[in-house]
């Protein structure tokens, strides 16, 4: 998907779906575009008819045809854009929703940066070419189309000259402009990026260069890459300068006006009207390639990133929607694995309900990993991860979510309120019950406060709060005490033992804290895999 | 035109080198001469319609208008080019005056983002902006007179008038549009933060909100935006209505015109219609251009600031070198950190600078080498006063070692020979090896030939501090001047090069925030109080 085409939008299956219910506007948006075109093109009839005929009649017509243009193209831009904002919602929705079922380790994978503009700018870059591109084409057709066929009729076919010169600039814009940049726009590049960076190297050393007495030396240097910029792009301009010059010359209309009256000085006014009205067919049109396609190349690279998102496997799900009374969670023969190289040994263990366990192992091994492949956000290479002898991926996502509750490390909050922090989970919950679940939790602060204002001990505490307000029966924890004191620790081990106990839940903690871990129920020590190697 | 500009004292024109106005001048006179062309060829045009001429002379004025056409924009596209050379150029040529106390960060980011968008930006001035600024005015202008020649001084009149109402009208409308775009902008980029918040937390939403509702927070603000963004979109479309009739109103005027003045010439009806039409066309792109003149005036602005810098007068009377190399530091006050500093420092001393950070240390060492002169206070060396040394002799006194080290590209000797161009290999060697570079020598058989990679990235921090430090030992300069040269080394590697610094004779001036002892400072000047 390296090189997606424009037809990738329409046959990819999911930017096809979000382009669908838009299509009805865009179509009708590219299609008053081209009617506004005709309308311009009919009051120009009516010019022509009122030389002929000089009756206020013909004015008004022309006036009513103007009007009716000016609509069509008012009507034509709001399709457009209420049809591409109809399209970039929909694609927005599916993308947030693909991300948040794409397994943890698929979504590490993707810098920080490709996430972010992945979702954002790539989605924007996507405007023009759906908004504006169907429109621009069907003119580049329609509207030719029609004045070539008037021209046609009301002159005879020697005014087929008269377009002469639009299509010599639209053959440049088309046909050399690209070529031109395939073959000269890296090395141009270069040549630029040469000259900014001897801008910046020469900024950058200039104390050097004044306190060892090189200011004049350096000063040379510099002086010479301006100049090798300014040669080596008046060569690459001057290469292109004469047919871009003389595009921009066939496009005034001077040079049609001048064709077409030689055709036809020596017909009727009316004639000699038509011929000059009709021929800036596809001037007008070419007038619009001139001012660029930069935007297609864009936002083809644009959707080939975002289909290429989309195509990424999602967490397998299934259809059980039933909650099981006994949560005991096992590990089958499971196979954990990071791009296909075996993170641990074969993992059997079962973590029996109504207890708290612990999972230890050295820093790297892939504790996190463990734990959120027993959240089901991660997919194994083999085996299975059972709740209550229930594969969990053949749960449905939601039931999955509401069987299993993973605190991740390092106590993320939103930029909002600790209430609204703490209703992600709970969206029902009542005051009391929040600081309830926060008393638990060790922590005690107004449910008012701003979360972003807390310190990082308090934001983990806030996160482990959602261990109280969920019901779910699995609950993993992970370093939940890492920035807590040793008293602050033992009271919410306590808890959460109790929270086990009472309510009969299953709750596995990673942890580096020994005596933490050999205080836990049972305690599930990682190693690093023995290969093959270390057999022998 | 030159004594024009001379009057216009605040034009932001005259932040460009003379050499770039008068290749600007050049080019804008071309398009003049272009439009000028353009509608005679019109004109004659339109007189060959009212009068039944052949074509011979239509088609020579619209081969003349053609080809100059071509010529000024081939040149204004060559122009643009070396526009953007005669600006880099400039930018060198202020920055080599500018005093060195303004290299700041900040500036020298403006610096760069002036060499990588400011400059370049330029570049379309000639064969772009230069023509919707000239060529679209002037064509109506001309094409006016034109249709006075055609059809009489009424006729033109009525243009005329038709024509600046139907440009006020598509500039207001244009500028509806402008707006309606930068709100449409605005609620995409919000769209966009909300859409970056959701990743930023995803894996807090995804486990505490679960798969549906982590969605959730985000669709609320989704929705604002996208009815925000309907709003704007049907802004956008009353204004291209306005906008598309105001286009075609000068043509309608002259026709109902026309009609009502019961001209029954039927050729010269044609011929003003012909000449209005040309005469309305650019005025959108000039209401564009109108909307766009704060943006060029934005740029000439940043580019005047960055080559319109304070510069330090070399002295009109400069004195001889001095012979002793006794500093005086006497009364010296700058704002906001050193006040009232007094100190003498012998030659040959070991001097610590003390202080916490933010006490001016960096400050009173740029002063020393006359990155600014100080607000008050003088310094001299010897019994000159830094400001009557011509610049180069001062440089010639002082080895200097920055805190963050500037490596250039190319060889570790290329670096370290700055501090000495008559330097021999066996030199250079010497004085790396002084500096603690025996390492990085012995690791590759180029020896100090070795690449240091692009800005020295091929050397970790501790390496290059090495390099900037052979590079001062080099120099052999009465006074070094150390600004925090060892933060980067280990404590065994900083007293190897501890003990090179102790038995040179020259001046040592340091700042350190380590512990000052292995210097063995002979004084320490405290600015903990100033």
């Amino acid at each position: 998907m390296n090189r997606p085409t424009l037809r990738s939008l329409v046959t990819n299956h999911d930017t096809a779906n979000a382009l669908r219910p838009a299509l009805p506007k865009l179509t009708a948006g590219a299609l008053c575009s081209s009617l506004s075109g005709l309308a311009m093109l009919a009051a120009l009839w009516c010019l022509i008819q009122l030389l002929d005929d000089l009756s206020s009649s013909w004015v008004l017509s022309a006036v009513l045809f103007w009007i009716l243009g000016a609509t069509f193209s008012a009507s034509a831009s709001w399709l457009a854009h209420d049809g591409e904002a109809a399209f970039s919602a929909r694609l927005r929705r599916k993308v947030a929703n693909h991300l948040v079922r794409l397994p943890a380790t698929t979504l590490a994978q993707q810098s920080d940066q490709s996430l972010r503009s992945l979702v954002s700018s790539d989605i924007e870059k996507l405007h023009h070419m759906v908004a504006h591109l169907p429109s621009e084409i069907t003119n580049f057709v329609v509207l030719p189309i029609t004045s070539i066929l008037l021209l046609v009729n009301m002159v005879g076919l020697s005014a087929l000259w008269v377009l002469l010169p639009g299509i010599f600039a639209s053959l440049y814009y088309l046909i050399i402009v690209p070529r031109i940049n395939a073959r000269d726009g890296e090395a141009r590049m270069k040549v630029m990026g040469e000259v900014i960076s001897a801008v910046d190297d020469y900024a950058r050393g200039i104390r050097v260069n004044r306190i060892y007495g090189r200011q004049s030396g350096a000063l040379a240097a510099y002086d010479d890459s301006t100049q090798r910029f300014t040669s080596s792009m008046v060569m690459w301009v001057g290469k292109v300068a004469t047919l871009a010059g003389m595009a921009v010359a066939l496009l005034q209309a001077v040079a049609t006006f001048a064709i077409a009256y030689l055709v036809a000085y020596d017909t009727s006014t009316t004639t000699l009207a038509a011929t000059l009205f009709f021929s800036l067919a596809i001037v007008t049109p070419a007038l619009r390639l001139g001012h660029g396609l930069d935007y297609v190349s864009t936002g083809r690279a644009a959707l080939g990133r975002i289909i290429t998102l989309l195509q990424q496997p999602t967490l397998p799900t299934g259809t059980i929607t039933r909650q099981q009374d006994t949560p005991t969670l096992a590990l089958n023969n499971a196979h954990i694995a990071i791009d296909g190289a075996q993170l641990l040994n074969e993992l059997n263990y079962t973590f029996q309900p109504s207890a708290l366990h612990a999972i230890t192992g050295p820093s790297g091994i892939g504790k996190t990993t463990v734990l959120r492949t027993l959240a089901g956000l991660e997919r194994l290479q083999a085996g299975q991860v059972l709740l209550a002898q229930t594969d969990i991926t053949q749960l449905s996502e939601l039931t999955r979510y509401q069987s299993v509750l993973l605190i991740p490390q390092g106590g993320d909050v939103l930029s909002a309120t600790v209430a609204e922090n703490l209703h992600l989970i709970a969206p029902e919950a009542s005051t009391a019950q929040l600081t309830t679940a926060l008393l638990s939790a060790q922590l005690n602060v107004d449910l008012d406060a701003q979360a972003k204002t807390l310190s990082g001990g308090e934001r983990q505490r806030l996160s482990i709060a959602r261990a109280f307000l969920s019901s779910a029966s699995v609950i993993l924890l992970d370093e939940p005490t890492s920035a807590l004191d040793a008293e602050k620790t033992t009271r919410l081990i306590t808890e959460l033992e109790r929270l086990a106990r009472e309510q009969e839940k299953t709750i596995v903690m990673v942890t580096h804290d020994k005596t933490l871990a050999s205080n836990a129920a049972t305690q599930l020590k990682l190693t690093r895999p023995t290969t093959t190697e270390d057999r022998l | 035109m030159k004594h024009n500009m001379d009057h216009v004292n605040n034009s932001p024109l005259l932040a460009l080198p003379a050499s770039a106005r008068h290749r600007l001048l050049n080019v804008s006179l071309g398009w003049i001469l272009v439009a000028g062309l353009e509608a005679f060829a019109y004109t004659v045009l339109a007189l060959g319609i009212a009068n039944h001429w052949p074509p011979l002379w239509v088609l020579t004025s619209a081969s003349l208008a053609i080809l100059a056409t071509v010529l000024v924009n081939r040149s204004g596209y060559l122009t643009g080019v070396r526009l953007a050379g005669d600006l880099y150029t400039a930018l060198g040529h202020a920055l080599a005056q500018t005093k060195l106390s303004w290299f700041t960060n900040d500036h020298r980011s403006k610096i760069a983002s002036m060499a990588g968008q400011g400059i370049p930006g330029f570049m379309s001035i000639p064969a772009h902006q230069l023509q919707s600024f000239l060529h679209a005015p002037c064509l109506p202008l001309c094409l006016v007179i034109g249709i006075g020649a055609v059809a009489g001084l009424n006729v033109a009149l009525i243009a005329c008038v038709l024509l600046a109402i139907s440009l006020v009208v598509q500039f207001l409308s244009q500028r509806a549009l402008k707006r309606a775009d930068a709100q449409r902008h605005t609620a995409q980029s919000n769209t966009s933060a909300a859409t970056l918040e959701f990743v930023d937390h995803i894996e807090l939403l995804r486990t505490a909100a679960g798969p549906v509702r982590a969605i959730e927070r985000l669709e609320q603000r989704w929705e604002t935006q996208e009815q925000a963004l309907t709003k704007t979109n049907l802004a956008s479309a009353l204004a291209i209505f306005i906008s598309t009739l105001a286009s075609v109103l000068p043509m309608t005027g002259i026709a109902v015109f026309m009609i009502l003045s019961e001209s029954d010439h039927i050729p010269t009806l044609l011929a003003v219609l012909v000449l209005t039409g040309r005469a309305a066309a650019p005025l959108s792109e000039l209401a564009t251009a109108g909307l766009g003149i704060n943006d060029i005036k934005a740029s000439l602005d940043n580019f005047q600031q960055v080559t319109n810098t304070p510069q330090l007068a070399e002295p009109t009377q400069p004195k001889a070198a001095p012979t002793e190399y006794d500093i005086f530091i006497n009364q010296v006050s700058q704002t906001p950190v050193l006040e009232n500093i007094k100190a003498t420092i012998p030659a040959g001393s070991r001097v610590n600078i003390s202080g916490p950070s933010g006490s001016g240390k960096s400050t009173l060492l740029e002063l020393l080498m006359r990155f600014d002169d100080p607000e008050v206070g003088v310094i001299s060396i010897g019994d000159v006063k830094l400001s009557d040394m011509p610049y180069e002799t001062l440089a010639s006194l002082i080895a200097y070692v920055p805190q963050d080290p500037i490596i250039f590209t190319g060889s570790l000797a290329d670096n370290i020979r700055i501090g000495d161009p008559e330097a021999s290999d066996q030199d250079i060697e010497a004085a790396a090896r002084q500096a603690a570079l025996d390492t990085i020598i012995d690791r590759s058989p180029e020896g100090i030939h070795q690449s240091v990679g692009q800005q020295g990235n091929a050397l970790s921090g501790g390496e290059r501090q090495r390099v900037t430090i052979a590079r001062a030992l080099m120099k052999k300069a009465p006074i070094l001047i150390l600004d925090e040269a060892t933060s980067a080394l280990d404590e065994k590697t900083e007293q190897d090069i501890i003990t090179t610094l102790n038995y040179l004779a020259s001046t040592v001036i340091f700042v350190t925030h380590r512990d000052a002892t292995p210097w063995h400072p002979s004084q320490t000047i405290d600015l903990s109080n100033s």
